[in-house]
């Protein structure tokens, strides 16, 4: 394995937010076509990330927590 | 000696018995139900609708009929009981159930092309005591051949497949797949799919819902398929999703590659409520694989090794590291501009002696995001 060394993050959301993307992400459901016939938006909803030194916090927004 | 009416009883006795009736028979119809009794055999005769259900009688638009000549006497030729080409749906649904409880091993399958949904929905077919012989040539779909059925083992299976998706879905009396079902399996289809052909080689959902499977099916098994793919394709796609009883994931086999798509490992272990154990094959030289993946998302939050209170999680703080440990690296994927993929946790769980996942500590989290992995925690 590949020695790196940097530094990790620890960013945590605010009371009643969690992290998403801040680029929305897709699933995708396709036909035999490979033609979409599904497309759906994926969510992170995490309270906590681990920032290294290949990703950056500005990839993530915090959004309000969805209780269930 | 018998009287005349007890003898014309006894012969319409006999006739009722032949003909399936309960009416009364005046003499003078008996030459013509008599004439109207088939002999040498019975001659069933199933229908199959278009979208491949069987149902009886004959006679419905839309319906094909499936002829099986069944002898009064003996059993039927070796050529009547021959399962060949088309195979799809042929006992799904437990219509076909007599069949196999009659015949049993008897029956014998030839270069099946397709045999999708072959027993699919058959809760009541619980052995399959004959093999499947696909086509050694071009191959044959078995996608969600057992869907549903009652299986506890499967059937050995000959010649060459192109496409498991769904292939043991449902199966809920399948506790452990025995390894020798495959070994004259023809695999090479998936190891050389075209790259603009997406459609064919669909591994997922494979043991999706297996509620009872306790031990990880034989790695030799899912060790195809190492190919570009779309993300919901591969045999992590809902794999084995709702596994309630699967303990371990030892050395998982990895496909290199997912096209497009964030989902690719959607719903891998969800709800694999005891599973104690995650690992990922290594390399022969013993460090994680190089893949190029990217934008994946890795839930082992979501009942993960508990159900209900995951405070007393299997999965937990040392299973937790292992899996990291073992995380392929992706490190060349993001270098060449592909997302970071993410690994998510559930911070307590785990709450027992082996330590809660929170408690992880930096060295092992930064482990992970040197192989292109940001860990998160719900």
């Amino acid at each position: 394995m590949k020695a790196q060394d940097f530094k990790l993050v620890r960013y945590d959301a605010d009371e009643g937010m969690v992290f998403d993307w801040a680029e929305p992400r897709y699933s995708y459901k396709y036909n035999e076509n490979r033609e979409v016939i599904k497309k759906t938006q994926q969510h992170l909803y995490t309270k906590t990330l681990f920032i290294g030194g290949n990703d950056n916090i500005e990839n993530y927004i915090e959004v309000p927590e969805v209780k269930e | 000696m018998a009287t005349l009416t007890e003898t014309f009883t006894n012969i319409a006795d006999a006739i009722r018995s032949k003909t399936e009736t309960t009416d009364k028979i005046t003499p003078e119809n008996m030459p013509a139900m008599i004439e109207g009794i088939t002999t040498g055999g019975n001659v069933m005769e199933l229908s199959i609708t278009s979208n491949g259900t069987y149902r009886a009688p004959e006679g419905i638009d839309g319906y094909t009929p499936v002829i099986v000549n069944v002898p009064q006497d003996g059993s039927p030729s070796a050529e009547a009981l021959k399962i060949k080409g088309v195979g799809n749906y042929r006992f799904a649904f437990d219509n076909w159930n007599w069949f196999i409880e009659q015949y049993g091993n008897q029956i014998t399958t030839e270069n099946i092309i397709v045999a999708e949904s072959m027993f699919a929905q058959s809760p009541s077919i619980l052995e399959i005591p004959f093999d499947l012989n696909f086509d050694k040539e071009n191959g044959a779909v078995i996608q969600s051949i057992f869907v549903n059925s009652g299986i506890s083992k499967c059937p050995k299976m000959t010649g060459k497949i192109t496409n498991t998706n769904m292939m043991f879905g449902g199966c809920e009396n399948l506790e452990e797949l025995n390894d020798d079902f495959y070994n004259e399996i023809d695999w090479s289809f998936f190891d050389n799919i075209p790259a603009d052909n997406h459609w064919d080689g669909n591994r997922s959902q494979m043991f999706w819902c297996c509620r009872n499977l306790k031990k990880m099916p034989p790695i030799e098994f899912l060790n195809h398929g190492s190919r570009e793919t779309w993300g919901s394709n591969t045999i992590y796609w809902c794999g084995f999703q709702y596994c309630n009883n699967l303990e371990e994931i030892v050395d998982m086999p990895i496909p290199h590659y997912f096209i497009e798509g964030t989902d690719g490992l959607d719903g891998f272990v969800e709800e694999c409520y005891k599973l104690r154990k995650l690992t990922f094959a290594l390399g022969e030289d013993g460090n994680p694989q190089m893949v190029k993946w990217g934008g994946l998302v890795l839930y082992l939050n979501r009942n993960t090794g508990w159900e209900g209170d995951n405070s007393n999680s299997v999965y937990d703080l040392q299973s937790a590291i292992e899996t990291i440990h073992s995380l392929p690296d992706a490190t060349n994927a993001i270098n060449d501009g592909m997302d970071m993929n993410t690994i998510v946790f559930s911070s307590t769980a785990g709450a027992n002696n082996r330590g809660a996942i929170g408690d992880m500590s930096e060295e092992d989290i930064a482990l992970a995001a040197a192989k292109g992995w940001t860990v998160a925690f719900e």
